[in-house]
């Protein structure tokens, strides 16, 4: 976490994300009255967890076949504890970026007189930005204890876990089921893959 | 007492065994050298003792205790320097040792006192705040040294520690183990360079296919090869005068031109045959140029071991 939340990543999460919603949002002529708030919240839901897994995985891999983890394995440190704590920390940092550039987002409308609707503008966008990152990063982690080929893990993150991510929210903007339903059953999924990443990852480092 | 005890270890890859029922034991507080070729299963026995890698089956003991089941506290006894040392490439070397630290349990004062001990030992404080990922190889490795000394450990478990360093570099890493051990510390270090165990070591495990071919003294595994000693002879304008020098008990060959060798049947003699062989080599019309008694190293004996195997 410690590292993460100052990394490059997170720079870009941080100030890039709000400054591309803003940028695209100017830019784009024709969003049919659409807030800024709605727009920031597609395009978070929809870069931040692919960006923040997709370096996940790398980070996992590079470390892994490096042998990193060797030096905390030899001190008191449980090995499940070294891949929840990435993926907690990433997760982490992901919620916190997608929150504060939804909130940047809502000010600029509140000020800019459009009615804000705290359920549809806020909770909404952040559930949905939470199980694709819960889901993205849950595959991230999966082929990063996997795959010993950084493009290989590249490739898998970005079509699997995005793909995957992106299937579960889209059932719910697809009127398909509630948005609640819709981020059970993501979480649920996503609890899957980060136990079956922490049996594939402890077999790697048998190995 | 033995710090570290290996009965009947296998460790398989698949079909291939890479350690076939190894055997060693280590007293406390001395320093124990594995050597073996490339593919020995010197790394694998690292790597079994500390519990990184499950094994087939054996006993694997430190300090008395299996490091696969060990109490996450216990694992604070050993310090470990692995081939390639890696860290996280965004820290800062002052930041790896601060983290590692405190995985290993130092408290928060202590801990930053004793970072700048070791940075100090190894002469790597003007890296302090470089990032790991900037960091050459041999500073790298003396930071993978740091942290495995960082803790104080009383057992160093050093996987070729000097493999990649310049010759001052070498030195320094020889005295801080001289130094350990003097504190009483346990160290187990497997190398290449045949120089360093026999520097170091009070007693080597040789390895070969998986399987310990000697463990003992090194003054035990020179006797049990029975290499002689020799007498070295350079010799100008060698015209093969040598050749006609008969002397019981002696025999002399020529390795290479301007170069001979010579063996005694019986090697308490060399004191008073030195003098006779160097007249009657005179006397044939050799010009020896110089003349010195050779030793069988550990190199000899390691290659009179193994080498014909590879």
């Amino acid at each position: 976490m410690n590292g993460f939340y100052r990394s490059k990543v997170m720079i870009a999460l941080l100030i890039g994300m709000p400054l591309i919603a803003l940028l695209l949002f100017v830019l784009t002529p024709d969003l049919e009255g659409l807030p800024l708030g709605s727009f920031t919240a597609l395009m978070i839901s929809s870069m931040a967890g692919l960006l923040a897994s997709t370096t996940l995985a790398v980070s996992v891999i590079n470390e892994r076949t490096q042998g990193v983890y060797d030096l905390l394995i030899v001190r008191p440190v449980r090995r499940p504890h070294i891949l929840l704590a990435k993926y907690l920390a990433v997760v982490v940092s992901v919620i916190a970026a997608a929150f504060l550039s939804l909130l940047v987002a809502n000010i600029y409308d509140w000020l800019n007189n459009s009615p804000i609707d705290i359920g549809s503008s806020l909770a909404e966008p952040m559930m949905v930005t939470i199980t694709m990152a819960c889901v993205s990063c849950a595959v991230a982690i999966l082929v990063g204890s996997l795959v010993r080929s950084v493009l290989l893990g590249i490739i898998l993150t970005l079509y699997g876990g995005n793909q995957l991510s992106a299937v579960i929210v889209l059932t719910s903007l697809q009127d398909m089921m509630s948005t609640e339903a819709a981020a059970i059953i993501g979480l649920a999924l996503a609890a899957t893959l980060v136990v079956l990443a922490v049996i594939m990852f402890n077999r790697k480092l048998n190995s | 007492m033995e710090a570290i005890i290996i009965e009947g270890l296998v460790k398989s890859y698949g079909p291939n065994v890479a350690v076939d029922h190894a055997n060693l034991h280590i007293d406390e507080g001395t320093v124990f050298g594995l050597i073996g070729p490339n593919g020995a299963g010197k790394t694998t026995i690292l790597r079994s003792l500390l519990g990184i890698i499950p094994y087939d089956s054996g006993k694997v003991l430190v300090s008395g205790t299996d490091m696969r089941r060990a109490n996450p506290q216990l694992k604070l006894k050993i310090g470990y320097l692995p081939q390639r040392a890696a860290f996280q490439e965004w820290k800062t070397t002052e930041q790896v040792l601060l983290s590692l630290g405190r995985l290993s349990g130092l408290e928060k004062t202590y801990l930053k006192e004793r970072v700048d001990e070791v940075l100090e030992l190894l002469g790597i404080e003007e890296y302090r705040s470089r990032k790991v990922g900037k960091l050459s190889g041999g500073t790298m490795q003396k930071l993978g040294f740091a942290q495995a000394i960082l803790h104080e450990p009383s057992v160093l478990i050093l996987d070729e520690p000097m493999a990649a360093l310049d010759p001052s570099s070498r030195f320094l890493f020889k005295k801080i183990i001289k130094e350990s051990r003097a504190l009483g510390t346990t160290i187990l270090f497997s190398s290449h360079i045949l120089s360093d165990i026999e520097d170091l070591a009070d007693s080597v495990g040789l390895l070969q296919q998986g399987k310990v071919r000697y463990s003992g003294t090194i003054a035990g595994l020179k006797k049990e090869v029975d290499l002689r000693s020799e007498l070295m002879v350079e010799v100008v304008d060698d015209k093969g005068e040598w050749a006609s020098v008969r002397l019981p008990g002696v025999d002399i060959r020529q390795p290479s031109p301007g170069y001979l060798v010579v063996h005694l049947s019986d090697v308490t003699q060399w004191d008073v045959m030195v003098p006779k062989i160097m007249e009657a080599l005179m006397n044939a019309g050799c010009h020896i140029r110089s003349f010195n008694r050779r030793e069988p190293n550990l190199e000899d004996v390691y290659m009179a071991y193994v080498g014909g195997s590879n």
